[in-house]
């Protein structure tokens, strides 16, 4: 490790194949950077010297592919999961985590004693979490023409990570998974047996199709009569759908308690 | 009758069968076809009693000839009645399915006219889904005790998972409150079941046929509280269905008092914590390695309410305890109360590195509130008190009673519960 009197800062284009370019890029030269950060995210620093990464794709594949080789696909799948968290200082974590992988090994899963591979591994499974919990909670709807759309608005940027699961369920269908919060969205297209991300502004609402409130209405209907009124209790029904999620649902949560049966 | 009202009807008089998992089954769909299925299960949503949705859960009808004390849709009780059609019940399970707010199908149904008619009735239905509508999502259907096996083995050959609930875990019982049924209709499509998906594993891996016959397995229901057997009786029963007639789950229903019948006891509620600590047993039956004559004994027929049948082993235990974790094996890690199948994969592996502490186990997350009483780490013994089984007793029912208040905490009718704040108040 030398030159460590010189602190740099690393700066990247804020995708995954720049954090894997900038990787690479401290790997290479043998720098340890004190800080690896977004553009976006990156604020003026006086003390340390930046370093502005451009990415490369082919380096960012070769460095992707040197962790499997080396380290294991499991931990190229923790990067890539954890990354998609943005975490304040996210990179820095993944940093150390491959440092001490490219010593030991896979046996790097093993290290959970040390903090930043903790880190590395909590990140990743709190993002995994988010996208296994709203591949349940997504709710489409049908628009006018026969497409279907969905809002979210998740914590983390896991539209990839569902997008995959959403082709395999909904292949014969036409539909858009639309993230508020990032303004983007997966468009899956029939036809084409794709998907691919773009950017949706936030405002994007379709017009729904005829029968879609009929649905809806159904929807409601036996969302508050399957539940057991002397079984009540709110704080488990919270405990696993918490309330930032309500607001894209079609059911009303708690509901129940007014609606009555006969 | 207007299809809401029905789906009302029939989705409410469906409501007290528990069973709710969609796993066990994967890679249905092939691409051209709407649906696949994934082996994890995924819920959907979580209704007010906080029991997760996962699959549209109704009754085909809910028109019954039978008479059972316990049940809601008895033929002698006074209750709006409903029957969908097949094709009304595929259309709502594709409209439901396509926006996402199911992961399939739970059909079930009252008998009506009788077990034959019934069971074709949801044939039908389940022959339109996959057929007509192309759907490969997930199938859970009852098979009707009484029906020609030809009919449920067809059944079978297009739903993922088959059930046939028990309800009532003796003969006498059954006898009792259920006259017009008999065990041995209900135990032989259990076993025809059973026998039917060995042998389709056989015959895949043998001839390569294609057809899946029930490939997430089949599952029962018993009820809790409505009839006089203990705990032990219970549970050596689902160790029993888990042996020897290869179920997958057995599903706990605590006894709601749905109907007046001098049959029946009356309870103050519903026994929730009694049927929370059967599900906790039923969880160390099939993935702790525990074995039910370990957790009950004659003469101790029922499990402790205050802590929980893991920890009530362990004080039965205590010249196994205090378990090292550096150095005991993973089977022995999975028998200390408060550490499962994840905390004692990560001790093992953390291990090989360095010798753990309780420091280092706090930082991986391991919970030691329980765990702390039965473990010491490099030698050190971390609980504060001294290693008795009473002293451990007392603070483990404290700890638990302060958690406890989740389950069923706002209803307030749960008897042991406010029996436990009787004394508190003493």
């Amino acid at each position: 490790m030398k030159n460590t009197e010189n602190k740099k800062v690393y700066i990247y284009d804020g995708s995954y194949q720049g954090l894997l370019t900038a990787l690479y890029q401290a790997f290479k030269l043998r720098e340890v950077p004190i800080k690896i950060v977004a553009q976006a995210e990156f604020k003026d620093d006086l003390f340390y010297q930046q370093v502005e990464v451009k990415t490369e794709n082919e380096k960012a594949q070769f460095f992707s592919d040197q962790i499997k080789e080396h380290i294991s696909a499991q931990t190229l799948n923790n990067i890539f999961h954890a990354y998609l968290s943005e975490a304040e200082k996210m990179e820095l974590y993944i940093f150390r985590y491959l440092f001490t992988g490219f010593k030991v090994g896979k046996k790097v899963d093993e290290f959970l004693t040390k903090d930043y591979v903790r880190q590395v591994q909590d990140l990743a499974h709190k993002v995994r979490h988010e996208s296994h919990r709203l591949k349940g909670l997504i709710r489409l709807q049908e628009a006018a023409g026969g497409k279907y759309y969905a809002a979210v608005e998740p914590d983390y940027k896991t539209l990839v990570l569902m997008a995959p699961h959403f082709k395999n369920r909904f292949s014969t269908m036409d539909w858009i998974i639309h993230d508020k919060k990032r303004e983007e969205a997966v468009i899956y297209s029939a036809a084409e047996k794709e998907w691919l991300v773009i950017d949706l502004e936030k405002e994007f609402e379709p017009e729904l199709s005829n029968k879609e409130k009929d649905v809806q209405q159904l929807w409601q209907a036996f969302f508050s009569a399957v539940s057991i009124k002397n079984r009540s209790n709110p704080r488990t029904q919270r405990q696993f759908m918490p309330k930032k999620y309500w607001k894209h649902l079609i059911e009303s949560p708690g509901s129940s308690r007014k609606f009555k049966i006969k | 009758m207007e299809l809401q009202k029905k789906l009302e009807i029939l989705s409410d008089a469906a409501k007290y069968d528990v069973s709710c998992s969609s796993s066990g089954s994967s890679g249905r769909g092939d691409g051209s076809s709407l649906g696949n299925t994934k082996a994890a299960g995924i819920c959907h949503s979580w209704t007010d009693d906080g029991r997760c949705v996962s699959l549209l859960k109704i009754l085909f009808t809910n028109y019954c000839i039978y008479d059972c004390h316990y049940c809601v849709n008895r033929a002698s009780n006074d209750r709006a009645r409903a029957s969908f059609t097949p094709e009304e019940v595929a259309k709502l399970t594709v409209d439901f399915y396509k926006r996402n707010y199911i992961e399939g199908l739970f059909l079930s149904s009252a008998v009506s006219r009788d077990p034959d008619w019934t069971m074709e009735r949801l044939l039908k239905t389940v022959q339109l889904l996959r057929n007509k509508y192309n759907y490969q999502g997930y199938i859970h259907l009852k098979a009707i005790p009484g029906a020609d096996f030809k009919l449920i083995y067809q059944a079978g050959l297009l739903a993922d998972r088959m059930s046939v609930n028990i309800e009532l875990p003796s003969e006498s019982s059954l006898e009792k409150l259920a006259p017009q049924k008999k065990k041995a209709g209900i135990l032989a499509p259990m076993k025809g079941i059973g026998a039917g998906i060995e042998n389709n594993i056989i015959e895949r891996k043998k001839y390569k046929v294609k057809d899946k016959f029930v490939p997430a397995g089949q599952s029962t229901q018993l009820i809790v509280g409505a009839s006089p057997e203990s705990d032990r009786q219970i549970i050596s029963l689902s160790e029993g269905l888990y042996d020897h007639f290869n179920l997958k789950r057995v599903y706990y229903s605590a006894y709601l008092p749905v109907n007046n019948s001098s049959l029946l006891p009356t309870l103050p509620g519903p026994p929730l914590k009694r049927e929370h600590r059967l599900y906790q047993a039923d969880w160390l039956l099939r993935f702790y390695g525990f074995k039910a004559d370990e957790l009950l004994t004659p003469g101790r027929e029922n499990f402790d309410l205050k802590i929980d049948p893991k920890a009530d082993w362990a004080l039965n235990n205590l010249d196994k305890f205090p378990l090292e974790v550096n150095t005991a094996d993973y089977e022995m890690l999975l028998r200390v109360p408060g550490i499962g199948p994840r905390s004692a994969a990560k001790i093992v592996k953390a291990r090989k590195e360095k010798t753990l502490t309780h420091y280092n186990l706090k930082k991986m997350r391991i919970v030691l509130k329980r765990a702390n009483f039965f473990i010491t780490c490099d030698g050190k013994y971390a609980a504060a008190v001294p290693f008795e089984s009473s002293v451990i007793y007392d603070r483990l029912a404290e700890n638990e009673c302060q958690q406890l208040s989740l389950f069923g905490s706002s209803s307030g009718s749960d008897e042991s519960s406010k029996s436990w704040d009787l004394e508190k108040a003493e």
